[in-house]
Formats: C-alpha cells, structure tokens, sequence
C-alpha cells in the first residue's frame, strides 16, 4: 500500500482545513535553503513545485502555506494505519525506509477471505478512500514487486503467480527503489526501464553498477528474500524465573532452564514463529540480602537492583541459530552446551531466558522426498558445532567477483543466514557475477598466503623446469599459462601476477605464479 | 506430510530406487562414477566410511574426494572439515559443486576437527563428510565408522600415505597417486587396498593388463581377494570436473557425469 507524498497526505488528515489551502511540506535543512517537497494540487497551480526553494516559493505564491516537514509524526501516523490495515491482513509493516511511504501486507491466503485478490484490492481502496487517504495498491509475489507496480502503476493491479518478471519489464527503473546515483547513471546509459536491466548479463551489472541493483533486482524477482517486520512490534518472547535462595547447583540451573525454554518453546508456538537468536541472563547477588528480585524485563545489560536495592552483577549467554526454530528441546541444548562453559562466580538468584530475534515459520508444504528431519538435523548439527567451535568456524562460502584469487571468495557464518541445503528456484545475481560458467581452472587447495619458492631453468612459455618446495625439489614436465592478474592501485599494494599450472614428472599439479617477474611463488595445489 | 506412515514408505521407496539401492536391497550411495570398475552395483551402502590415502600435495586426492562426496550426497548437505584451511571455494565450484549446499568447518585443532567429523557423520541430513586426518588412532578410525552407519551418509577420510600401514576399520581403503602422461589430461592412478568382497565386481577370467594405452608407469594387474590390489586409472578435466574411467575393467571408457549441466 503505497501513500503517495505521504507526509503531505498526513498533515492534511491532521490538520482538515489546509485542504482548502495551497500547502507544501518543506525539507529545512536541505543543502542550499529549504526547499519544498511535496506540494498540493492548489499549490501546483499556483506554480509551486517540489525542489523549489522556500524564498522562491513567497516570491511567486505568497499564498501557499509551507510546513515543515515532521518525520517523526510521519512515521507515527503510519504505524497507527498499519494496526487498521490488519484487517487485511495479520501481517502488516512499514516499508524499510528512513521516511516510510508504505505498508507491506503479507496476503498469503487472506484473498479467499476477500473473494479473490481483485475484490480484496478494491475494498481496500474504497475503505481507505473513504477514509480519506490517497492509496495505490498492488499484490505481486516479492514485496520488491509488489512495491515497483504501486510506484509505477495507477491502477491497482494483481500480477498473477509467476508473472512477475513480464509485469515488471516495462516499469520504469525508478521501481527498483535504487538510490540517486544508480538512478542517474541508468538514465545516463539509456537505460530507462527494468525490462532493459533484464536484458544485461549479470556479471556487467555488478562490474558497471554497485551492488545495490543486483541486490534490488533480487528482492524484486524473488531470489532474495525480503521479511516484513510486523507493526506494532509485539512484545518479547521471554521467561524468567526467581529462586528463593541463591544457587551454585548446575543441575538445578539446568531443570530451571529447561523449564524456561519450554516456555519459550510454548510462546513461539502460539505466536507461530520460531526462534533465530536466543539469549539467556543469569542474575547474582554481589551482597546480602539473600533474597532479591531479578530485574524486569528492560533493564540494563547485566545489572539489576535487588529489593535492598543493591547492585547485582550475572552473566548473558546469547547465540544465533542456523534455522528459526519452536523446539524447547533445541534451545535447552544450545544455551546449556554454553551455560556448562561458563564459570560462575556467584551463586545464583535468577535466571530468564529470551528471544530478541524471531522469524515466521515457513508452513510450505514439505518436499515428498526430502524429510523435513533431514533438515532439521542439519540445522541442529550447524548449531551445536557453532555454539561448541565458535561460529567464525562453522561457514558456508560465497563466491566474489574478484579477479584476485585470494579475493574470489568470501566466508559468512552459518548461522548468519539459515538458507536451506536444498535447491533454490534459481541463483541470486551475486551468485552468478561471482560463478564463472566455465572461466579459467582454479585449484581446490590454496595456501592463505603464497609461499616463497626457489627455481632453476626455464620451459618455453616462461615457466621455471624445476623448483624446490620445501625440502623437496620437483621437476616440470609441461606447464599452462602464463595468466596475468593484476588488481588497481587502489586496492593496496600492487598486485601483478602471472599464473602457470605445473605438472611435474610424477603428475602432481600446481598453481604458481611469477610477480612482477622476479620472485616465484607456490599458491595452491589441484590436489 | 509427517506421521502418514503410507506416505512415509512411498517415499522411502522412491528414495531407495532413485539412490539405487544395494544388492541388499539396502539404501545405497551412488557412487558409479569413480567406484564402477570396483563395485558390483556401483553403490556403496549408506553409511560407509572410504579412506583415500594420498601420495602428497597435488596428487588429486582431494579432487576425487571432492567429487566422490558431490555424486553420493544427492540433496543433502555436504560438509568439509578443512583442518588445513586450504580449501579453495572456487575450485570447488569449478569442480560444479554447488556450495549452497556445502557447510565448512574449519576447527583449529585435531581434536576438535575429530568431533566436528564424527557428528558431522552421525547427522541424518548430511549427504557426505570430507576430512583430513593427519594421525588417527584405530580406535577413533572405528568410532567415524560407527558414526556414518549412524547417519547414514558417506565420509570420506583423507590420509597421508604414511597411513597406508595402519590399521583401519573403513568401508574402502584407497590409494591415490598421479601418473604422467603424454598429453596434458590429469590421470588418477586408484588402487584398492581394501574392499568387502560382496560389494566387489566378480573378476573377469584371464584379464589383459588394464594399462590404458598413454598411461606410464601404471600398475594394472588385478589380484583377487578382498579387492586388494585391483587397480584402475581415472582422467579428471580440471575445467569441468568431469570423470573418464580408464581402464580394462570397465567396458568402453565414457564420460561418466558433466559437472555443469548443459
């Protein structure tokens, strides 16, 4: 649900009677004087448009009243509509903006309610309408999409399942929420619509424009996902328990938990969503009384005040989670696996648990052949290796667009994103700039830094005949190459490499190279 | 869909016929492609540990496991315990392994490396396990067995050819090593060490030496036995990791599975 000039709509609802006026909303702190953003269509006639400076505007329309912008209030009266839109919806946010204009509705299985998509979308606009907001209205399987036909389209349209990309083709570019730059630098290539994107291989794009395209193209077509931040924010997932004398037995410290973690587990279940992070506070008293209250929920990190009101100090034991999960069991397991790490200094006097992340449970319908166990177990697995080994340990890679080797790939925790193993309906733009379809062959082993060799001879190609690695020497039967990679200056110090594969005598292979045609290097191996 | 118990059977049925269930009408592991001249189904069964003891840097040990560990995980994940931390992603995805699939450990220790395979190879959503063991004591080469008939997949140990002496209680024992040849294709020399005599391919009487033509310095002769001995030789495209069997054994040399589908 797109507001168009949103912040002008809000203040002409606040406040009736300037809709009988010429109004703007002006930016005051904009570069060069403030200057006017969102204009009436009274104040259009009267000559003013966005973008004009203020002094202008009393020069040529001395009429036209001028407001300074209130995001603030903006974004307030925004929320408040986002809690009446819910009866379209259960899931309703704010778009992810500094100065949101729309409402997302997730409308998954809602439009059966309505008669269809079509019927939902017209009593929407007549509800909204009636009360007095200008709307524009879309569905579409992507909130990137869903959002470009709000923008672009006046007309509320429905694009069917699947279709996404033959509705979004002859939308301006402006559609894909792109900053100023990428805007300009597209207009300045011709480039007008998001058709003409589609039209450009994906490693150009990221080559040609900053990730930020690539990114939007994503959302758009549904290779990204994109969650819808539910509004108003519903209150914490968390349980707290107070013992009535301090603690140091573990094994009670692990009945409470598990306890605490059913209830966790209870609470997700109802809310229908699961947990991707959880966090767990042990309070202890650093003084008598013996007996004193664990903080409310809100308190500082890691202090409380007792009764007595004496300080307390404890511990907080947080973790990510590879898969948003319900299970009570799971999250017992995780947070004692830590807890058992954990010297406590004190005896304990209370303890909560808490799920500062929470994300919907997919309910898609399980894969025949491949046992959402199967998953899960995965999922448990990649959890409880992070929570033992550190989750800087446990990753999955991607791959770079990056001609320098040591470059071409990064690493992300697991536990960061939980993509599932399984297919996707098709690779993200990053994925396939960074993929080389058939580029040039790249070792499984490389060394993290090239190590230093000594060579003899020379083969015709420009290859050293011999080397010694280590203690050993090797002979070169044949070699490849050479392939020159160089970065820019910008990146540090110079890079210029020219790359051979080696093949000694026995058959073992290598990868080399030669920098700025002096020192020889050994950098990894087609082990 | 969970709990059905008709459904529930179907599609294990489905499952096994479409992973080619072993002569024990067991789950199985395809593993055709590398295995075939070897194994009388081209499978090996769900929870087996191989050994592939390398002859030194180079020498394509990694690659094969790499590979052996892509065909047998099917959609489940792969993990790899990079203990040396030279795993190279692109590489690996030159190689067409598709690293949304793959889940990297890269533990600091021995021990800890240790753990991380043997519950890698316990849990039931992991297709294969790939790891470097420098030293591994018997009684922790029994437990990773123990482990992958646990969980069902395959794991993979990569040994050091200091190892070829030591006891081991894996499913297949392997040795890898380069050979030379006249043109600039890579060739695999596989001799198996060890292999359970039901899963073995029956020997064919008065057998030529399987010696592909080009190939110096191969070995070639087949014993019979429990698979000791038998030898056969693989060609690795490095540019599209796709595998060539070349041998005797096998009836015409054939490309055995496109990294990259076309």
């Amino acid at each position: 649900m797109y507001f168009p000039h949103w912040p002008l709509q809000r203040l002409l609802c606040d406040r009736p009677t300037l809709r009988e006026q010429a109004t703007a909303v002006v930016e005051p702190h904009a570069a060069r004087g403030p200057k006017v953003r969102h204009c009436s269509r009274r104040a259009l006639e009267a000559g003013v448009k966005p973008g004009m400076p203020t002094a202008e505007v009393n020069a040529l329309a001395p009429g036209v009243h001028l407001e300074e912008e209130d995001p603030r209030r903006d974004r307030e009266a925004l929320t408040g509509l986002a809690a009446w839109a819910e009866r379209f919806s259960p899931l309703v946010g704010l778009e992810d903006a500094e100065e949101p204009e729309c409402l997302l509705l997730d409308v998954s299985g809602c439009a059966a309610c309505f008669g269809g998509e079509e019927n939902l979308l017209r009593r929407a606009r007549r509800e909204f309408g009636e009360a007095g907001w200008w709307v524009r209205l879309a569905i579409a399987d992507t909130v990137g999409a869903a959002w470009a036909l709000a923008h672009c389209v006046e007309e509320p349209t429905a694009a069917p399942a699947g279709e996404t990309e033959r509705h979004l083709g002859p939308l301006p570019v402006e559609g894909l929420r792109l900053g100023e730059g990428t805007r300009e630098l597209l207009d300045h290539l011709g480039i007008r619509t998001i058709g003409q994107v589609f039209g450009f291989s994906r490693r150009d794009l990221a080559a040609r424009f900053d990730l930020e395209l690539v990114r939007r193209l994503d959302q758009a077509l549904g290779r990204r996902a994109e969650v819808i931040q539910p509004h108003p924010l519903k209150p914490e997932i968390e349980a707290a328990w107070e013992f009535e004398y301090p603690v140091e037995h573990l094994p009670t410290l692990k009945a409470v938990l598990e306890r605490l973690t059913e209830e966790l587990a209870e609470k997700l279940q109802r809310r229908r969503v699961g947990a991707r992070e959880v966090e767990c506070r042990v309070w202890y008293a650093r003084s008598t009384p013996a007996r004193s209250s664990p903080s409310p929920p809100g308190t500082p990190k890691g202090e409380g005040r007792g009764e007595g009101g004496q300080k307390r100090g404890g511990v907080v034991l947080g973790m990510g989670l590879f898969r948003a999960t319900q299970s009570g069991e799971h999250l017992c397991g995780m947070l004692l696996g830590r807890l058992e790490r954990v010297r406590l200094e004190e005896a304990v006097v209370g303890m909560s648990v808490r799920v500062p992340r929470v994300e919907p449970i997919p309910e898609n319908q399980g894969d025949f052949l491949e046992p959402a166990a199967d998953e899960e177990a995965l999922a448990r697995l990649v959890d409880q290796l992070s929570n033992s080994l550190g989750k800087e340990e446990v990753v999955r890679a991607e791959l770079a667009a990056d001609h320098q080797p040591e470059h071409a790939y990064r690493y992300a925790p697991a536990i960061r994103e939980g993509r599932k193993a399984e297919r996707r309906k098709g690779r993200t733009i990053a994925e396939i700039v960074a993929r080389p379809e058939r580029g040039p062959i790249r070792p499984v082993k490389l060394w993290p830094s090239p190590v230093s060799l000594q060579v003899w001879g020379m083969l015709a190609g420009g290859a050293p005949a011999r080397f010694r690695w280590g203690s050993q020497d090797y002979d070169v039967a044949d070699s490849w190459g050479p392939e020159r990679i160089e970065t820019g200056w910008w990146r540090g110090p110079e890079v210029r490499r020219d790359y051979f594969v080696l093949r000694t005598r026995r058959g073992s292979r290598f990868w080399v190279f030669r920098q700025a045609e002096a020192r020889w290097y050994l950098h990894g191996a087609f082990d | 869909m969970a709990g059905n118990p008709k459904i529930e059977e179907l599609a294990r049925r489905i499952r096994e016929m479409e992973t080619r269930a072993g002569p024990s009408g067991e789950r199985a592991v395809g593993v055709s492609g590398f295995l075939g001249p070897v194994l009388a189904e081209g499978t090996l069964p769900a929870g087996s540990l191989v050994e592939v003891i390398g002859a030194g840097e180079g020498s394509g040990s990694w690659t094969f496991a790499l590979l052996l560990a892509r065909d047998a995980c099917g959609p489940r994940a792969m993990i790899v315990v990079d203990t040396q931390r030279t795993f190279y992603p692109p590489g690996a995805a030159g190689l067409g392994i598709d690293l949304e699939r793959v889940v990297l450990i890269r533990p600091r220790t021995a021990a800890a490396a240790f753990s991380a395979m043997n519950r890698s190879l316990r849990c039931a959503g992991v297709g294969a396990v790939v790891g470097w063991c420098e030293r591994l004591k018997a009684s922790d080469n029994q437990r990773l067995r123990l482990a992958a008939e646990e969980g069902g997949g395959l794991g993979i140990l990569l040994r050091p050819a200091e190892a070829r002496g030591e006891r081991s209680f894996a499913t297949i024992r392997l040795e890898l090593a380069p050979l030379a040849s006249e043109d600039r294709s890579r060739r695999v020399r596989v001799k198996v060490l060890r292999c359970p005599g039901a899963l073995l391919l029956p020997l064919a009487p008065l057998a030529p030496d399987p010696s592909p033509p080009g190939v110096s310095g191969g070995e070639g002769r087949r014993i019979g036995g429990e698979g000791g001995g038998r030898t056969f030789f693989l060609e690795i495209d490095d540019e599209t990791g796709d595998v060539r069997v070349l041998s005797a054994l096998a009836a015409a040399t054939a490309v055995v599975r496109p990294a990259h589908p076309a």
